[in-house]
């Protein structure tokens, strides 16, 4: 230490007296100055005061004192730079009082300190003074601009008056750069009326805006922002670190370093082990996920401490859907879990997921008691109605039997059936705390299928609310005459009429309530009450066009009651003369079946053309909203044969509408006929090509699902295309379906369909026949077991075109092993069989539910169900027995529930199938539990009985 | 996040009924119909979920999901960070 000590003394005396030397060499003052000026442009101001004061002690002349000053100048500015605040405005207070000659400098030297340190006050001073000169004005005015950067200060200062513009601007924009930096403004925070444009200020009110784009992710408008920011100000430089930020490349300071981490982060080992943890949930390794949730809760609180809560939060959650224990992933991390709103909105939507909704609507419950608690909503508010809305579409999407079953598991433990299992009172809540036209109307379509007195009491609730929406109206209409109530549905149309009297529903309701009283007469077989009917319907303007012949069919059948059937043919004859015998016979058809009465309607010839009529008469009864008849078998023939000619008579619009209508009453059986009407359409090349390569979609549905869901994907972009938005939602009905089928992916095949779209249209268009039907047969995995003789067969599908289906009773009684449970499993011999079993296995109960092989190990229950599905087979209608394989081939033993939610268009031409072929009275999968496939229930009914025939 | 309304109109969750019009139309222009028909679509099914007040209020209270990957979480959180404004005015200061 001593010998370093000595060393920098003797440094010392070496550099003096080489200085001196300096001096005195330099008899010239001007080779001093040049020689201190040198040191000076060199940075070294604390050599060039020392010598400039040699100097100014050897010459002590004016020129030397200035360059005295010059050197402190620089002296002081180098400290004021160094960050040595209080050492160089110490030094300056000293050279002030020293050299008052030079005051000027050290006034412009104070005044530079007093900025660096956010002092405006002698720098704002001058502008109080209303004359002063308007280029001391503009030159303070630049400063602010280039230097200012202490907003706050500026705004408090009391060199200015107060409600000075600047000091106005100045608070207006510190209050704003707070608020912008620290949480999400809106534009009116941050619109700045008090800084014009012409403002020193006006810089800092772009880069506020900027910076609002910036948080809100805005990155164009921000870019935009910062383009207009004045690069010479002071607030400019802070455009590097956003560009930088936002990815563009700009040049930044070493400040920025700071801010950039700050607003950004870097949190490389914390993303590396949430990244892992992400794989981890992904392969579902439950050893490592647990470890690496350990390990990221560690690194987290390491890293982001203020993100540990959410994390842990998510990784319940996770865990939690991923079925993991709740309470074990609580014991395993060490952070408390926070069971706030955020956390139970997590649990609810993990929930939801699960398709537990009587436990997610309960924790909505709770996440809205917390919320309320928390602050995140207010009570009564548009947001408190939105969770009552959420939990009612949420249990609107329940099972029935499902809730039920809650509804009694809360009884018992609570007394009562919670309001949360509940849809209509939760409607109810939201609509009273948030009345709403969509939120009535929310509610009416949740209860709109349930007992009439729960949706009656939705649409009065609605209508109360707002007396001049005609839609709860009509809905009381529609029920009203859904009941056969028709005065009171009268009385709702007039209300109707008074606050929407142009509504088309509105005005078309009249005429269809007027003929439903006329036909509810008719049925009551009270023809001159319908006289009457039919003379109120005769004063209608809405009975125009075809809508005539409808009466006149009603007519007719008030002859047959009338005994009077010399009228009754003359009206008939009339219809045929008029519109065509095929158009009569839909016509007089629909009014009977309408009716519910059998009244002779002669059967038409079937010369073709028909197709013109059969449109017409589908129009007339979809447009009176009566239930289409099904058309003859030998009608079916003519109008093939009218297709397969090159001429057809209909437009387009009508052909659409017959290929659409034709399908949708044959429950897709006529997809001959749906492919020769496409075929026509498509050959056109018209505005409807869309429309008929949907229709041509719809006839591949059973016979070739690929080739449909190309022709379905071709049709979405074709709609699209011409912006059909009812049209392209419909294609994506069907194309969803048909690749649920064929098990590819939506997008995959519309992706496939946008590149082939030209091929496949004209492949459609070249293809004029359509393919020979090919039965069904069923994939031999689903239905045989592995012991199965492969060389000889049994036969599962008869010829679904030779095979005569039986009607009536006998279909009923072929089809009862299937339907009736009880029987379904049973052959003969088997109770005696099993009543020979030891009696401890009868009350075994806990195998019963293992797979075919284990429960059955003979395939004894197999051959049961194998021979009855044959039987039901043979004996069913062809089109009726490839539903239900479609049925059981595309979702096994799914529960009946399952089948109506995945597939609903199976489940509802599977019902329609039924109760058109003549089939035991319709099955309704939602009452009865017991489905073909359900094998526990059955088994346990089997059970039981063989208990009731012991005892 | 390629199906978030608010990602694809570039809007935050607080905004106006304006701001999501205003956001509609200028996305419009940047993909007309037909020219990016495609894009236009999401847009327009984009603003159909969020210009109704309400259903905004069901979307940013009640969306969550438990299943996003926790490097969402970070990215989220590490974007754009609000710190107050000392940082940003250091900057200012010294360059």
């Amino acid at each position: 230490m001593a010998r370093r000590k000595t060393k920098r003394k003797h440094q010392k005396q070496t550099h003096k007296v080489q200085s001196t030397a300096v001096i005195s060499a330099a008899t010239d003052f001007t080779a001093l100055e040049s020689a201190i000026r040198d040191l000076l442009a060199q940075g070294k101001a604390r050599e060039a005061v020392r010598q400039a004061k040699e100097a100014h002690k050897q010459f002590d002349t004016e020129q030397s004192e200035d360059l005295l000053a010059s050197a402190y100048q620089a002296r002081i500015k180098e400290m004021s730079e160094r960050g040595m605040e209080q050492e160089s405005a110490s030094l300056l207070d000293l050279v002030t009082g020293r050299h008052p000659r030079n005051a000027d400098v050290w006034k412009a030297l104070k005044l530079e300190q007093d900025m660096q340190t956010g002092n405006y006050d002698d720098l704002v001073r001058p502008l109080s003074n209303p004359d002063l000169h308007s280029e001391q004005r503009q030159e303070i005015e630049t400063r602010i601009k280039q230097e200012l950067f202490d907003l706050n200060s500026l705004a408090e200062t009391r060199a200015l008056v107060d409600g000075h513009p600047l000091r106005v601007a100045a608070a207006a924009l510190n209050k704003a750069f707070k608020a912008v930096t620290t949480a999400p403004v809106d534009d009116s925070e941050i619109a700045l009326p008090e800084v014009s444009r012409r403002s020193p200020l006006a810089p800092w009110k772009l880069i506020i805006r900027a910076i609002s784009h910036f948080y809100r992710g805005e990155d164009e408008p921000c870019l935009q922002a910062l383009d207009l920011v004045d690069p010479s100000s002071a607030p400019a430089r802070l455009i590097g670190p956003l560009k930088n930020m936002i990815g563009e490349k700009a040049e930044a300071g070493a400040a920025v370093g700071k801010l950039q981490a700050a607003v950004s982060g870097s949190h490389t080992p914390l993303y590396s082990a949430f990244e892992k943890l992400d794989e981890a949930f992904s392969g579902q390794n439950m050893h490592s996920t647990v470890r690496l949730m350990v390990q990221a809760e560690k690194v987290c609180k390491r890293h982001r401490p203020e993100l540990l809560q959410q994390v842990v939060q998510l990784m319940i959650a996770r865990g939690f859907a991923e079925g993991f224990g709740r309470s074990s992933m609580e014991r395993l991390l060490s952070t408390n879990l926070v069971k706030n709103a955020v956390f139970l909105r997590l649990m609810a939507r993990v929930c939801e997921h699960e398709q537990d909704e009587p436990q997610a609507n309960e924790i909505w419950d709770e996440f809205r008691r917390a919320a309320l608690r928390e602050g995140l909503i207010k009570s009564n508010s548009p947001e408190e109605a939105a969770v009552y809305l959420h939990m009612g579409s949420i249990i609107q999407g329940a099972s029935e039997p499902y809730l039920v079953n809650a509804r009694r598991f809360y009884i018992e433990q609570d007394g009562h059936s919670p309001y949360f299992l509940d849809v209509g009172d939760l409607h109810r809540r939201a609509c009273t705390i948030d009345p709403q036209p969509d939120s009535y109307s929310q509610w009416l379509d949740a209860v709109r299928d349930r007992d009439w007195h729960v949706s009656d009491e939705a649409a009065q609730a609605w209508h109360g609310a707002f007396p001049q929406d005609s839609r709860p109206l009509l809905f009381l209409m529609h029920a009203c005459e859904q009941r056969k109530a028709f005065k009171k549905a009268i009385q709702y149309l007039e209300l109707a009429e008074a606050a929407e009297a142009m509504n088309p529903d509105v005005r078309r309701a009249r005429l269809r309530l007027w003929f439903s009283t006329s036909e509810r007469h008719l049925e009551q077989k009270k023809p001159h009450l319908a006289r009457k009917d039919f003379e109120e319907i005769e004063k209608l303007t809405q009975l125009e066009g075809d809508r005539g012949a409808y009466l006149n069919a009603l007519r007719r059948i008030c002859f047959v009651l009338e005994n009077d059937s010399q009228e009754a043919d003359r009206i008939s004859d009339e219809l045929e003369a008029q519109y065509g015998n095929a158009f009569r016979y839909i016509l007089c058809g629909t009014a009977a079946d309408t009716c519910k009465l059998k009244c002779v309607n002669a059967e038409p010839t079937v010369a073709p053309p028909i197709c013109d009529q059969i449109t017409r008469a589908f129009r007339l009864t979809t447009d009176l909203e009566r239930q289409l008849l099904e058309i003859p078998h030998s009608m079916e023939k003519a109008i093939l044969q009218e297709l397969q000619q090159d001429n057809c008579v209909l437009d387009s619009a009508s052909l659409f509408l017959f290929g659409e209508t034709i399908l949708d009453i044959s429950l897709y059986f006529e997809s001959e006929i749906a492919f020769h009407a496409s075929l026509h359409g498509l050959r056109r090349r018209d505005e409807f090509q869309a429309c008929f390569m949907l229709l041509r979609a719809h006839s591949w549905y059973f016979t070739f699902h690929s080739r449909g869901a190309e022709c379905a994907a071709a049709a979405v972009l074709m709609a699209r295309r011409r912006r059909d938005t009812t049209l392209a939602g419909k294609a994506v009905d069907l194309l969803k379906s048909l690749c649920r089928n064929e098990g590819i992916g939506f997008e995959e095949a519309l992706e496939e369909a946008e590149q082939n779209l030209n091929h496949i249209l004209e492949r459609e268009i070249d293809a004029d026949q359509f393919p020979n039907y090919e039965p069904y047969t069923p994939r031999k995995a689903s239905f045989e077991p592995d012991d199965v003789d492969e060389e000889d067969p049994e036969p599962l599908q008869p010829d679904a075109r030779t095979e005569e289906p039986p009607k009536g009773r006998a279909a009923h009684q072929a089809l009862l092993p299937f339907f009736d449970q009880d029987n379904f499993y049973l052959e003969e011999g088997e109770e005696e069989e099993e009543e020979d079993a030891p009696k401890a296995n009868e009350d075994d109960d806990s195998d019963e539910d293992d797979d075919w092989d284990d429960d059955d190990p003979e395939g004894e229950e197999f051959g049961a169900y194998k021979a009855a599905i044959e039987q039901m087979v043979k004996n069913f209608h062809p089109k009726l027995a490839e539903l239900f394989l479609e049925m059981f081939t595309n979702y096994g033993d799914a529960e009946p529930e399952e089948v109506k939610t995945l597939d609903p268009d199976l489940f509802n031409r599977l019902q329609t199938a039924i109760t058109k072929y003549g089939m035991p009275p319709p099955y309704d999968f939602e009452e009865d539990s017991s489905f073909p496939g359900r094998r526990n229930s059955n088994r346990n009914k089997r059970r039981k009985r063989r208990k009731r025939k012991r005892r | 996040m390629q199906n978030d309304p608010f990602k694809i109109l570039e809007l935050r969750e607080q905004c106006s009924d304006e701001e999501v019009r205003q956001a509609y139309l200028k996305k419009l222009k940047q993909f007309p119909p037909d020219k990016e028909p495609l894009e236009f679509e999401r847009i327009r099914d984009a603003y159909e979920q969020i210009k109704d007040p309400r259903r905004r209020i069901q979307r940013t209270l009640l969306a969550a999901d438990p299943r996003q990957p926790f490097t969402q979480l970070l990215d989220d959180a590490i974007s754009r960070k609000f710190i107050g404004p000392e940082v940003w005015l250091e900057v200012v200061r010294n360059g």
